[in-house]
């Protein structure tokens, strides 16, 4: 009897794992749902001989396997507790009190690997599962938060994409707790300050997308030793590459806006951007030192617009990016 | 005043008890601290409170006998 992928459960796991290859002796995981229909597999690689000389003809006669791969992304909305757990593992050094994250990239003068979390995917089907696989020592390699105008929780997405070391549990030996009730925040409660000027209070901002991505050195994760698994190999380390933060945004175009003439004196300053469901479940970005890399100018329902690339910067004493998140998930940890 | 305590970068450096404010904890972050469970404070007797008897504080080891000490293999 066919399944349908709706009856899907994706646990994450919120606490990180001893290493990439143990699991913590105890892991809380949540349950959300999702909006893409992206179902993951840990992908088995083989390769052939069909390209070998002396063999007699063109033809494959052996397969060997190579690797195990599993890459997973997940789509939604605007819920406080899974962005806040997608920019926690995508920037990778977690401070937590009083209800409150502090989220702050790693400093790769003392490590190169992020936290490592498993993943389950659990799809029922016939009374038995379909799927039932623990994927061990995920992390993340790109996270994006856009938000537009419109009513709904289209207005906020977030999406997150990321990679496991290969190694698999099957079946997963977990058993999921309820779908995790959210905080769904829509673009209508946000503040947005760029730079000096206020874009809410002046009731131009359109849209917006900011992101943060690893570029995981996946393949450097196949070291000599790294590991086997029914005689494939699986990674022994995810480390970050060259990370690349996003920061894009449109506004109404005024007589006074100031972001052309910002980009030519390369102006300096900040960002801060908070979305809000309530006085507990808020999610706050603050880019510490910013400039304006491309200004364009475009139209939206033929209102003229501006569309900026921002240049996130460096700042000596505060760094490119914190976050501050408040929701009622406890126990996120790098 | 809420505090955390962020562990140095450094190997072997204690952790530091910092209040728990953006401005304080984000600089240190970024170089690379990283929160860490409060240290736990070491038993000290205090010389005016005397131990509280126990149930062997009679007991005395027998000569020769090295009476075990927390901590030592």
């Amino acid at each position: 009897m066919p399944t349908r992928i709706q009856n899907a459960s994706i646990g994450l796991g919120i606490t990180a794992q001893t290493n990439i290859s143990t699991p913590a002796s105890s892991t809380t995981y949540i349950v959300v749902p999702k909006l893409d229909n992206n179902i993951y597999v840990d992908d088995f690689g083989t390769e052939n001989n069909a390209a070998w000389i002396g063999k007699g003809n063109e033809f494959a006669t052996q397969v060997f396997p190579t690797a195990f791969n599993m890459a997973g992304s997940m789509e939604k909305y605007g819920g406080i507790e899974f962005m806040t757990w997608a920019w926690a593992g995508a920037l990778g050094n977690i401070a937590y009190a009083s209800g409150s994250y502090t989220l702050v990239p790693i400093n790769p003068a003392t490590t190169l690997e992020m936290p490592y979390f498993p993943v389950v995917l659990q799809l029922p089907e016939g009374g038995g599962m379909a799927i039932d696989e623990l994927y061990v020592g995920c992390s993340i390699e790109e996270v994006m938060t856009a938000f537009q105008y419109g009513p709904g929780l289209q207005s906020v997405k977030t999406t997150v994409q990321f990679a496991g070391s290969g190694l698999l549990t099957t079946p997963s030996g977990v058993t999921l707790p309820a779908t995790l009730t959210e905080h769904n925040a829509l673009s209508s409660s946000m503040t947005l300050t760029i730079n000096g000027t206020d874009y809410v209070a002046g009731k131009t901002i359109l849209s917006g997308v900011f992101g943060w991505k690893n570029n995981l050195l996946l393949n450097a994760g196949y070291y000599p030793g790294s590991g086997l698994q029914d005689g494939a190999a699986v990674r022994g380390r995810q480390e970050i590459g060259v990370r690349v933060p996003t920061f894009t945004f449109v506004a109404r175009l005024l007589h006074t806006s100031p972001e052309y003439a910002a980009l030519i004196a390369q102006t300096t300053g900040t960002a801060a951007c908070t979305l809000t469901y309530d006085s507990t479940h808020n999610f706050t970005w603050n880019w510490e030192q910013i400039s304006y890399k491309m200004v364009h100018r475009g139209q939206a329902d033929g209102i003229a617009t501006v569309e900026v690339t921002v240049q996130p910067q460096y700042s000596s004493s505060l760094g490119i990016l914190s976050c501050t998140a408040m929701c009622g998930l406890t126990g996120i940890s790098a | 005043m809420t505090t955390i305590w962020l562990q140095p970068p450094a190997n072997g450096s204690a952790p530091i008890e910092v209040e728990y404010l953006r401005e304080k904890i984000v600089p240190l972050m970024t170089q690379g601290y990283r929160q860490v469970a409060p240290p736990v404070a070491s038993p000290v007797a205090s010389p005016l409170t005397p131990p509280a008897p126990s149930s062997n504080a009679e007991v005395e080891a027998a000569p020769g006998t090295e009476i075990p000490t927390p901590g030592k293999q």
